[in-house]
Protein backbone atom coordinates (compact mmCIF):
# COMPACT_ATOMS: atom_id res chain seq x y z
CA UNK A 1 0.00 0.00 0.00
CA UNK A 2 3.01 2.17 0.94
CA UNK A 3 5.91 3.02 -1.86
CA UNK A 4 9.39 1.63 -0.68
CA UNK A 5 10.50 4.63 0.89
CA UNK A 6 7.61 5.18 3.21
CA UNK A 7 7.18 1.72 4.34
CA UNK A 8 11.34 1.62 5.36
CA UNK A 9 10.44 4.86 7.51
CA UNK A 10 7.16 3.82 8.70
CA UNK A 11 9.04 0.12 9.91
CA UNK A 12 11.90 1.90 10.86
CA UNK A 13 9.83 4.14 13.18
CA UNK A 14 7.61 1.14 14.47
CA UNK A 15 10.19 -1.28 15.19
CA UNK A 16 11.60 1.35 17.76
CA UNK A 17 8.69 1.43 19.91
CA UNK A 18 6.21 -1.29 21.25
CA UNK A 19 2.38 -1.68 20.03
CA UNK A 20 0.59 -1.62 17.08
CA UNK A 21 -0.05 0.83 14.44
CA UNK A 22 -3.21 2.16 14.36
CA UNK A 23 -3.16 4.60 11.65
CA UNK A 24 -1.06 6.10 8.90
CA UNK A 25 -0.77 9.54 8.07
CA UNK A 26 0.07 10.45 4.39
CA UNK A 27 0.36 14.41 3.59
CA UNK A 28 1.87 15.88 0.52
CA UNK A 29 5.23 18.11 1.98
CA UNK A 30 4.98 17.33 5.38
CA UNK A 31 6.15 14.04 7.54
CA UNK A 32 4.69 11.16 7.32
CA UNK A 33 3.13 9.89 10.87
CA UNK A 34 1.76 6.64 12.36
CA UNK A 35 -0.36 6.35 15.39
CA UNK A 36 0.86 4.05 17.71
CA UNK A 37 -1.82 3.55 21.14
CA UNK A 38 -2.77 7.19 21.91
CA UNK A 39 0.64 8.54 19.82
CA UNK A 40 1.34 9.89 16.63
CA UNK A 41 4.95 8.95 15.81
CA UNK A 42 6.56 11.03 12.74
CA UNK A 43 8.62 8.66 10.95
CA UNK A 44 11.22 11.36 9.65
CA UNK A 45 10.37 11.85 6.11
CA UNK A 46 8.48 14.39 4.10
CA UNK A 47 5.65 12.44 1.39
CA UNK A 48 5.97 13.17 -2.45
CA UNK A 49 3.07 14.31 -4.50
CA UNK A 50 3.74 11.35 -6.59
CA UNK A 51 3.67 9.03 -3.18
CA UNK A 52 0.44 10.45 -2.27
CA UNK A 53 -0.90 9.87 -5.82
CA UNK A 54 0.38 6.42 -5.52
CA UNK A 55 -0.95 5.17 -2.42
CA UNK A 56 -4.44 6.91 -3.20
CA UNK A 57 -4.05 4.49 -6.35
CA UNK A 58 -3.27 1.71 -4.32
CA UNK A 59 -6.21 2.64 -1.75
CA UNK A 60 -8.76 2.76 -5.13
CA UNK A 61 -7.11 -0.67 -6.61
CA UNK A 62 -5.93 1.46 -9.59
CA UNK A 63 -9.63 2.18 -10.81
CA UNK A 64 -10.27 5.79 -8.83
CA UNK A 65 -13.40 6.06 -10.36
CA UNK A 66 -15.49 3.04 -8.80
CA UNK A 67 -14.50 5.05 -5.17
CA UNK A 68 -16.16 8.41 -6.75
CA UNK A 69 -19.21 7.96 -4.28
CA UNK A 70 -16.76 7.55 -1.01
CA UNK A 71 -14.49 10.11 -2.56
CA UNK A 72 -16.70 12.60 -2.23
CA UNK A 73 -17.85 11.31 1.37
CA UNK A 74 -14.26 11.65 2.35
CA UNK A 75 -12.98 8.44 2.69
CA UNK A 76 -12.13 4.86 0.24
CA UNK A 77 -12.69 1.63 1.56
CA UNK A 78 -9.69 -0.41 0.41
CA UNK A 79 -9.55 -4.31 0.86
CA UNK A 80 -8.64 -6.19 3.67
CA UNK A 81 -11.15 -3.49 5.33
CA UNK A 82 -8.93 -0.94 5.37
CA UNK A 83 -10.36 2.74 5.25
CA UNK A 84 -8.60 5.68 4.58
CA UNK A 85 -9.76 9.36 5.02
CA UNK A 86 -8.60 11.30 2.32
CA UNK A 87 -9.37 14.97 1.35
CA UNK A 88 -7.68 17.53 -1.07
CA UNK A 89 -9.47 20.24 -2.85
CA UNK A 90 -13.31 19.88 -3.51
CA UNK A 91 -15.03 20.65 -6.45
CA UNK A 92 -18.45 21.78 -5.03
CA UNK A 93 -21.58 22.60 -7.94
CA UNK A 94 -24.55 24.06 -5.52
CA UNK A 95 -22.94 23.97 -2.33
CA UNK A 96 -22.06 20.00 -2.79
CA UNK A 97 -19.08 18.64 -3.26
CA UNK A 98 -19.10 16.92 -6.82
CA UNK A 99 -15.51 15.86 -6.56
CA UNK A 100 -12.47 15.51 -4.83
CA UNK A 101 -9.38 16.30 -6.41
CA UNK A 102 -5.68 17.21 -5.79
CA UNK A 103 -5.71 15.06 -2.97
CA UNK A 104 -3.19 15.90 -0.11
CA UNK A 105 -3.86 13.75 3.10
CA UNK A 106 -4.72 10.40 3.29
CA UNK A 107 -5.41 8.63 6.88
CA UNK A 108 -5.59 5.34 6.81
CA UNK A 109 -6.99 3.26 9.55
CA UNK A 110 -5.66 -0.40 10.02
CA UNK A 111 -8.22 -2.61 10.91
CA UNK A 112 -7.87 -4.47 14.01
CA UNK A 113 -9.40 -8.01 14.86
CA UNK A 114 -9.96 -8.60 18.81
CA UNK A 115 -11.22 -12.12 19.48
CA UNK A 116 -14.03 -12.38 22.19
CA UNK A 117 -14.82 -8.47 22.35
CA UNK A 118 -17.95 -9.11 22.00
CA UNK A 119 -18.11 -11.72 24.15
CA UNK A 120 -19.90 -9.60 27.00
CA UNK A 121 -22.38 -8.33 24.95
CA UNK A 122 -23.06 -11.21 23.28
CA UNK A 123 -23.58 -13.09 26.54
CA UNK A 124 -25.69 -10.67 27.78
CA UNK A 125 -27.59 -10.32 24.70
CA UNK A 126 -28.34 -14.48 25.08
CA UNK A 127 -28.72 -14.09 29.34
CA UNK A 128 -31.89 -11.91 28.11
CA UNK A 129 -33.59 -14.41 25.60
CA UNK A 130 -32.19 -12.11 22.40
CA UNK A 131 -35.23 -9.75 22.94
CA UNK A 132 -33.35 -6.41 22.73
CA UNK A 133 -32.00 -3.99 20.60
CA UNK A 134 -28.48 -3.16 21.57
CA UNK A 135 -26.88 0.30 21.44
CA UNK A 136 -22.81 0.36 20.76
CA UNK A 137 -21.38 3.82 21.65
CA UNK A 138 -18.02 5.16 22.22
CA UNK A 139 -15.86 8.02 20.64
CA UNK A 140 -14.50 7.90 17.28
CA UNK A 141 -12.00 5.53 16.89
CA UNK A 142 -12.15 3.44 20.07
CA UNK A 143 -13.31 0.33 18.60
CA UNK A 144 -17.47 0.03 17.85
CA UNK A 145 -16.96 -1.83 14.15
CA UNK A 146 -14.05 -3.70 15.78
CA UNK A 147 -16.67 -4.62 18.45
CA UNK A 148 -19.58 -4.97 15.76
CA UNK A 149 -17.51 -7.51 13.47
CA UNK A 150 -16.62 -9.97 16.47
CA UNK A 151 -20.40 -9.64 17.42
CA UNK A 152 -21.61 -10.74 13.84
CA UNK A 153 -19.34 -13.69 14.06
CA UNK A 154 -21.16 -14.49 17.48
CA UNK A 155 -24.62 -14.39 16.14
CA UNK A 156 -23.79 -15.91 12.92
CA UNK A 157 -22.04 -18.59 13.54
CA UNK A 158 -21.99 -22.01 15.28
CA UNK A 159 -24.46 -24.58 15.49
CA UNK A 160 -27.40 -21.68 16.40
CA UNK A 161 -26.52 -19.30 13.98
CA UNK A 162 -28.75 -16.46 13.58
CA UNK A 163 -29.93 -15.19 10.44
CA UNK A 164 -28.20 -11.66 10.57
CA UNK A 165 -28.23 -9.17 7.48
CA UNK A 166 -25.39 -6.55 8.33
CA UNK A 167 -25.62 -3.03 6.42
CA UNK A 168 -22.07 -2.21 5.44
CA UNK A 169 -22.21 1.24 4.20
CA UNK A 170 -18.32 1.66 4.50
CA UNK A 171 -17.60 -1.92 3.82
CA UNK A 172 -15.99 -2.10 7.10
CA UNK A 173 -18.11 -4.72 8.87
CA UNK A 174 -17.48 -7.05 6.57
CA UNK A 175 -13.72 -6.99 6.81
CA UNK A 176 -12.02 -10.13 7.16
CA UNK A 177 -15.00 -11.94 7.57
CA UNK A 178 -15.15 -12.66 3.93
CA UNK A 179 -14.37 -16.31 4.43
CA UNK A 180 -16.34 -17.01 7.57
CA UNK A 181 -19.29 -20.07 7.14
CA UNK A 182 -22.00 -17.11 8.37
CA UNK A 183 -25.60 -17.17 8.51
CA UNK A 184 -25.67 -13.49 7.44
CA UNK A 185 -25.86 -11.38 4.36
CA UNK A 186 -23.88 -8.33 3.53
CA UNK A 187 -25.34 -5.20 2.36
CA UNK A 188 -22.39 -3.89 0.57
CA UNK A 189 -22.14 0.23 0.54
CA UNK A 190 -26.23 0.57 0.84
CA UNK A 191 -26.99 3.50 2.49
CA UNK A 192 -27.30 3.38 5.99
CA UNK A 193 -31.28 3.64 6.19
CA UNK A 194 -32.23 2.22 2.67
CA UNK A 195 -30.25 -0.79 3.86
CA UNK A 196 -32.08 -1.26 7.03
CA UNK A 197 -35.35 -0.66 4.89
CA UNK A 198 -34.01 -3.41 2.38
CA UNK A 199 -32.67 -5.92 4.43
CA UNK A 200 -36.11 -5.74 7.11
CA UNK A 201 -38.37 -6.29 3.38
CA UNK A 202 -36.37 -8.40 1.61
CA UNK A 203 -33.75 -10.67 3.48
CA UNK A 204 -36.19 -11.91 6.84
CA UNK A 205 -33.12 -11.46 9.01
CA UNK A 206 -33.27 -11.83 12.93
CA UNK A 207 -30.65 -9.12 13.29
CA UNK A 208 -29.39 -6.34 11.66
CA UNK A 209 -26.15 -5.04 12.48
CA UNK A 210 -25.12 -1.16 11.39
CA UNK A 211 -22.54 0.96 11.91
CA UNK A 212 -22.89 4.79 12.77
CA UNK A 213 -26.02 5.95 13.28
CA UNK A 214 -26.25 9.51 11.93
CA UNK A 215 -29.27 10.56 10.60
CA UNK A 216 -33.25 10.70 11.25
CA UNK A 217 -33.52 8.79 7.97
CA UNK A 218 -31.23 6.17 9.86
CA UNK A 219 -32.99 6.34 12.94
CA UNK A 220 -36.10 5.91 11.28
CA UNK A 221 -34.99 2.76 9.23
CA UNK A 222 -34.36 1.31 12.79
CA UNK A 223 -37.67 1.99 14.61
CA UNK A 224 -39.48 0.49 11.74
CA UNK A 225 -36.91 -2.76 11.76
CA UNK A 226 -37.68 -3.10 15.06
CA UNK A 227 -41.30 -2.37 15.22
CA UNK A 228 -40.96 -5.84 12.72
CA UNK A 229 -39.78 -8.08 15.40
CA UNK A 230 -36.35 -7.51 14.02
CA UNK A 231 -33.24 -7.24 16.76
CA UNK A 232 -31.01 -4.47 15.94
CA UNK A 233 -27.76 -3.77 16.91
CA UNK A 234 -26.14 -0.22 16.05
CA UNK A 235 -23.53 2.09 16.93
CA UNK A 236 -23.55 6.03 17.89
CA UNK A 237 -20.78 8.24 18.29
CA UNK A 238 -20.30 9.52 21.82
CA UNK A 239 -18.58 8.66 25.09
CA UNK A 240 -21.40 8.35 27.20
CA UNK A 241 -25.38 7.58 26.56
CA UNK A 242 -26.11 11.37 27.91
CA UNK A 243 -23.71 12.50 24.47
CA UNK A 244 -25.40 10.09 22.19
CA UNK A 245 -28.59 11.60 23.52
CA UNK A 246 -27.94 14.56 22.69
CA UNK A 247 -28.44 13.81 18.85
CA UNK A 248 -31.87 14.79 18.66
CA UNK A 249 -32.78 11.35 16.72
CA UNK A 250 -30.94 9.20 18.91
CA UNK A 251 -32.52 10.63 21.42
CA UNK A 252 -35.96 9.63 20.21
CA UNK A 253 -34.62 6.52 20.30
CA UNK A 254 -33.38 6.07 23.41
CA UNK A 255 -36.56 7.55 24.73
CA UNK A 256 -38.63 5.58 23.03
CA UNK A 257 -36.70 2.65 24.55
CA UNK A 258 -36.12 1.33 21.46
CA UNK A 259 -32.65 -0.35 23.30
CA UNK A 260 -32.71 -2.67 25.28
CA UNK A 261 -28.47 -2.89 26.07
CA UNK A 262 -26.09 -0.15 26.34
CA UNK A 263 -22.10 -1.19 25.46
CA UNK A 264 -19.77 1.72 25.95
CA UNK A 265 -16.71 1.29 24.91
CA UNK A 266 -13.75 3.05 26.43
CA UNK A 267 -10.17 3.23 26.20
CA UNK A 268 -7.40 4.02 28.86
CA UNK A 269 -4.26 5.90 28.73
CA UNK A 270 -2.15 2.83 27.96
CA UNK A 271 -4.40 2.27 25.13
CA UNK A 272 -6.53 -0.62 26.66
CA UNK A 273 -10.16 -1.34 25.82
CA UNK A 274 -12.90 -2.14 28.02
CA UNK A 275 -16.73 -2.54 27.11
CA UNK A 276 -19.15 -1.06 30.06
CA UNK A 277 -22.86 -2.96 29.54
CA UNK A 278 -26.03 -1.63 31.22
CA UNK A 279 -29.30 -3.13 30.70
CA UNK A 280 -32.64 -1.62 30.48
CA UNK A 281 -35.02 -3.46 32.86
CA UNK A 282 -38.17 -1.96 32.60
CA UNK A 283 -36.79 1.11 33.34
CA UNK A 284 -35.69 4.75 32.09
CA UNK A 285 -32.75 4.38 29.98
CA UNK A 286 -29.55 4.92 31.75
CA UNK B 1 17.11 -21.80 -70.02
CA UNK B 2 18.21 -25.01 -67.80
CA UNK B 3 16.11 -26.87 -65.00
CA UNK B 4 18.03 -24.87 -62.86
CA UNK B 5 17.46 -21.23 -63.85
CA UNK B 6 13.45 -22.19 -64.30
CA UNK B 7 13.56 -23.67 -60.78
CA UNK B 8 15.46 -20.73 -59.36
CA UNK B 9 13.25 -18.20 -61.09
CA UNK B 10 10.12 -20.15 -59.77
CA UNK B 11 11.61 -19.91 -56.18
CA UNK B 12 12.20 -16.10 -57.02
CA UNK B 13 8.85 -15.08 -57.85
CA UNK B 14 6.83 -17.05 -55.15
CA UNK B 15 9.34 -15.89 -52.87
CA UNK B 16 8.77 -12.10 -54.02
CA UNK B 17 4.93 -13.01 -53.89
CA UNK B 18 5.16 -13.85 -50.70
CA UNK B 19 6.72 -11.07 -49.69
CA UNK B 20 3.77 -9.00 -51.27
CA UNK B 21 1.36 -10.44 -49.53
CA UNK B 22 2.92 -10.67 -46.04
CA UNK B 23 3.09 -6.93 -46.42
CA UNK B 24 0.00 -6.49 -46.84
CA UNK B 25 -1.28 -9.50 -44.49
CA UNK B 26 0.79 -7.57 -42.36
CA UNK B 27 -1.27 -3.84 -42.65
CA UNK B 28 -4.19 -6.10 -42.14
CA UNK B 29 -3.74 -7.22 -38.96
CA UNK B 30 -2.67 -3.73 -38.45
CA UNK B 31 -5.98 -2.54 -39.11
CA UNK B 32 -7.76 -5.54 -37.03
CA UNK B 33 -6.17 -5.02 -34.51
CA UNK B 34 -6.52 -1.59 -33.97
CA UNK B 35 -10.20 -2.25 -34.68
CA UNK B 36 -10.24 -5.01 -31.67
CA UNK B 37 -8.76 -2.30 -29.17
CA UNK B 38 -11.07 0.25 -30.21
CA UNK B 39 -13.59 -2.04 -29.15
CA UNK B 40 -11.82 -2.83 -25.97
CA UNK B 41 -11.71 1.09 -24.87
CA UNK B 42 -15.87 0.82 -25.93
CA UNK B 43 -16.36 -2.41 -23.66
CA UNK B 44 -14.48 -0.52 -20.93
CA UNK B 45 -16.38 2.63 -21.30
CA UNK B 46 -19.93 1.01 -21.12
CA UNK B 47 -18.71 -0.98 -18.21
CA UNK B 48 -17.69 2.14 -16.47
CA UNK B 49 -20.47 3.90 -17.28
CA UNK B 50 -22.95 1.44 -16.12
CA UNK B 51 -21.65 -0.92 -13.86
CA UNK B 52 -18.43 1.00 -12.58
CA UNK B 53 -16.92 -2.68 -12.92
CA UNK B 54 -13.31 -2.41 -11.69
CA UNK B 55 -10.47 -3.11 -14.33
CA UNK B 56 -9.26 -6.09 -13.27
CA UNK B 57 -13.06 -6.96 -13.77
CA UNK B 58 -13.20 -5.34 -16.94
CA UNK B 59 -9.94 -7.12 -18.49
CA UNK B 60 -11.31 -10.73 -17.04
CA UNK B 61 -14.74 -9.89 -18.44
CA UNK B 62 -13.27 -8.95 -21.88
CA UNK B 63 -12.79 -11.60 -24.70
CA UNK B 64 -12.53 -11.08 -28.86
CA UNK B 65 -11.69 -14.06 -30.59
CA UNK B 66 -8.91 -12.19 -33.39
CA UNK B 67 -6.71 -10.75 -29.98
CA UNK B 68 -7.57 -14.16 -27.96
CA UNK B 69 -5.34 -15.91 -31.24
CA UNK B 70 -2.59 -13.37 -30.70
CA UNK B 71 -2.52 -13.98 -26.58
CA UNK B 72 -3.75 -10.98 -25.74
CA UNK B 73 -6.78 -11.13 -23.74
CA UNK B 74 -4.70 -14.03 -21.67
CA UNK B 75 -1.96 -11.43 -20.91
CA UNK B 76 -4.55 -8.38 -20.34
CA UNK B 77 -6.51 -10.79 -17.49
CA UNK B 78 -3.58 -11.89 -15.44
CA UNK B 79 -1.65 -8.95 -15.98
CA UNK B 80 -3.46 -5.88 -16.96
CA UNK B 81 -3.52 -3.52 -19.94
CA UNK B 82 -0.37 -2.19 -19.95
CA UNK B 83 1.85 -5.66 -19.74
CA UNK B 84 -0.70 -7.29 -22.58
CA UNK B 85 0.00 -4.49 -24.96
CA UNK B 86 3.68 -4.48 -23.82
CA UNK B 87 3.90 -7.99 -24.46
CA UNK B 88 4.62 -7.85 -28.21
CA UNK B 89 1.80 -10.13 -28.93
CA UNK B 90 0.26 -7.60 -31.31
CA UNK B 91 2.12 -5.18 -34.15
CA UNK B 92 0.73 -2.14 -33.95
CA UNK B 93 1.54 1.23 -35.61
CA UNK B 94 3.22 3.73 -34.16
CA UNK B 95 0.28 5.78 -34.11
CA UNK B 96 -2.01 2.90 -32.33
CA UNK B 97 0.91 2.48 -29.80
CA UNK B 98 0.97 6.29 -28.78
CA UNK B 99 -2.47 6.21 -28.44
CA UNK B 100 -2.75 3.33 -26.40
CA UNK B 101 0.18 4.24 -24.02
CA UNK B 102 -1.48 7.80 -23.50
CA UNK B 103 -4.66 5.88 -22.77
CA UNK B 104 -3.07 3.28 -20.39
CA UNK B 105 -1.29 6.04 -18.41
CA UNK B 106 -4.75 7.96 -17.47
CA UNK B 107 -6.98 4.48 -17.84
CA UNK B 108 -7.89 4.21 -13.22
CA UNK B 109 -6.79 7.46 -12.64
CA UNK B 110 -10.03 10.01 -12.83
CA UNK B 111 -13.55 9.82 -11.60
CA UNK B 112 -16.37 8.26 -13.68
CA UNK B 113 -16.90 11.38 -16.29
CA UNK B 114 -13.39 11.65 -16.42
CA UNK B 115 -12.86 7.68 -17.46
CA UNK B 116 -15.93 8.12 -19.76
CA UNK B 117 -14.54 11.01 -21.61
CA UNK B 118 -10.94 9.58 -22.06
CA UNK B 119 -12.51 5.95 -23.64
CA UNK B 120 -14.43 8.35 -25.89
CA UNK B 121 -11.16 10.15 -27.04
CA UNK B 122 -9.96 7.16 -26.94
CA UNK B 123 -11.63 5.12 -29.01
CA UNK B 124 -12.14 8.06 -31.46
CA UNK B 125 -8.50 8.62 -32.16
CA UNK B 126 -8.24 4.55 -32.96
CA UNK B 127 -11.03 4.65 -35.38
CA UNK B 128 -9.54 7.46 -36.72
CA UNK B 129 -5.66 5.61 -37.14
CA UNK B 130 -7.68 2.41 -38.38
CA UNK B 131 -9.46 4.83 -41.69
CA UNK B 132 -6.16 6.34 -42.01
CA UNK B 133 -4.66 2.37 -42.06
CA UNK B 134 -7.39 1.12 -44.37
CA UNK B 135 -6.89 4.39 -46.82
CA UNK B 136 -3.05 3.45 -46.88
CA UNK B 137 -3.28 -0.29 -47.11
CA UNK B 138 -5.62 0.76 -50.53
CA UNK B 139 -3.41 2.99 -52.04
CA UNK B 140 -0.66 0.78 -51.56
CA UNK B 141 -2.35 -2.99 -52.21
CA UNK B 142 -1.46 -2.58 -55.70
CA UNK B 143 2.17 -1.75 -55.29
CA UNK B 144 2.70 -4.94 -52.51
CA UNK B 145 1.06 -7.32 -54.67
CA UNK B 146 2.76 -6.00 -58.08
CA UNK B 147 6.04 -4.90 -57.12
CA UNK B 148 7.92 -7.83 -55.63
CA UNK B 149 6.80 -9.87 -58.72
CA UNK B 150 7.61 -7.49 -61.14
CA UNK B 151 11.09 -6.97 -59.08
CA UNK B 152 11.93 -11.17 -59.45
CA UNK B 153 11.03 -10.91 -62.96
CA UNK B 154 13.49 -7.93 -63.60
CA UNK B 155 15.93 -9.76 -62.03
CA UNK B 156 15.77 -12.85 -64.31
CA UNK B 157 15.10 -11.23 -67.10
CA UNK B 158 18.80 -9.36 -66.52
CA UNK B 159 20.35 -12.62 -65.15
CA UNK B 160 19.40 -14.01 -68.34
Amino acid sequence: MLPVRLAKAAVKTVALRTGRINEIRIRTGRPLFVTMGNESVSCGVICRPDETAYVLDKLCGGSMYTHGDTLREGFVSAAGGIRAGVCGRAVTRDGKIDAVTDVTSIMIRIPQRASGAADGLFELMSSRGFRDNALVYSLPGTGKTTLLRELILCLASGDAARRVAVVDTRFELGAGLEDEPLNADFLLGYPRGKGIEIATRTMSPQFIICDEIASAEDARAVEEATSSGIRIVASFHGDTVASVRSSPFAERLIDKNVFGIFAGISRDGDGRYSVELTARDGSAAP
Amino acid sequence: MTAAAVAGSAVLVMTSLAVGHTAVASRNARIRQTHSLAELVRFIRSNISFFLTPLDGLFAAFDDEYLGKTGFCEILRRDGLDAALKSGSLDLSPETEKIMDRFVSKLGKGLRDEEISLCDYTAERLSEEERRLCDELERCRDMYRFVPPLGALFVIVCLL
